[in-house]
């Protein structure tokens, strides 16, 4: 293709387009009225389309997704727990055995209640949360 | 606050009916791309879920600096083009530069725009002639004519420099315009 017919037909293009643009009238000349037949072909709607409910698809999809991430993040909660758990039972008798070892003077504070309240606050943290993410799901 | 910000704020803060404002203001885009890629309605269709359903998971990636439309246009065009992939489809096709050449290019006499564009047959062939460029010459066309969308979002999207978005144009036009010309040396 040579150079000259290269910088006509971008020029013709550049027409066209400006042309179509401004909705100016045909017939000036037929080479720049076919690059206009070309610019309105390419502004034609596409013969298919996506569905009335698509995005109605779409939510229900990523509802669907969210429900299940929320199961299996409680089920892998639950499978730590239960391997943590697991560990400290089968550690227990050496532990038990290298803790005595220590000799460790604790303050003399009211243990068993403040070990209780951190207790409270932590499961009345976890069950507001566990909520949430419901409100969550629902909205 | 852009348009931009205020409806990814608002999805990010899952604010109900967000996202599907979201997707309708910007499925259009997605369809158009990903349809004029793969071709196969179903398909795309079923593409175009996968594209918000990334959407939706990837948001809060979204750092503004690019327009929204820009951003979902990309992973539109990521998913269209790993579909494409798998399938072992060319996007590119080996560059024909007599494309534009056409022996009834002469066959200017007559050519007239209005009734050429009321013809069905000619629109009708002209449909088929989009549908048969190669992938990335069809898509960059359907962004540029059908979406509207400047050059620099169009190589924003496609990962293209702005100078080689311009060059598959001109290409995707003088090859359309050379199938226009058969066609009307057909019907002479």
């Amino acid at each position: 293709m040579n150079i000259d017919r290269h910088e006509n037909d971008a020029r013709l293009q550049a027409l066209a387009e400006q042309a179509e643009r401004e909705g100016r009238a045909a017939g000036a000349d037929p080479q720049l009225d076919r690059y206009r037949l070309v610019a309105r072909a390419l502004r034609q709607p596409l013969m298919h389309s996506l569905p009335g409910d698509f995005t109605a698809q779409v939510m229900a999809r990523i509802g669907h997704a969210e429900q299940r991430s929320g199961f299996e993040d409680g089920a892998t909660t639950v499978l730590l727990l239960v391997m943590a758990v697991a560990g400290l039972l089968v550690m227990q008798p050496f532990v038990g055995v290298i803790v005595s070892q220590f000799q460790v003077s604790m303050p003399n504070l009211p243990w068993a209640q403040l070990v209780g309240s951190a207790l409270c606050i932590g499961a009345a943290w976890l069950v507001d949360r566990h909520f949430s993410r419901l409100r969550q799901l629902a909205a | 606050m852009s348009e931009d910000q205020e409806i990814v704020k608002a999805v990010l803060a899952r604010t109900p009916g967000a996202f599907e404002r979201l997707m309708l203001r910007h499925q259009n885009l997605v369809w158009h791309l990903v349809y004029r890629m793969v071709q196969h309605p179903e398909d795309a269709r079923e593409l175009s879920q996968d594209v918000f359903f990334r959407v939706h998971e990837c948001l809060h990636q979204y750092r503004f600096e690019s327009s929204l439309a820009t951003w979902i246009g990309r992973v539109a065009f990521n998913v269209a083009t790993r579909h494409l992939q798998k399938k072992r489809l060319p996007m590119v096709e080996p560059v024909d530069d007599d494309a534009g050449d056409s022996v009834l290019e002469q066959v200017s006499d007559g050519f007239d725009l209005e009734t050429a564009c009321a013809d069905a047959e000619v629109m009708a062939h002209m449909g088929a002639a989009i549908d048969k460029l190669p992938t990335l010459q069809r898509t960059l066309v359907t962004l540029y004519h059908l979406d509207e969308m400047g050059i620099g979002e169009i190589a924003g999207i496609t990962g293209l420099p702005d100078g080689t978005v311009k060059n598959y144009l001109f290409r995707a036009r003088q090859r359309l315009k050379a199938q226009l010309e058969s066609r009307l040396g057909e019907l002479a």
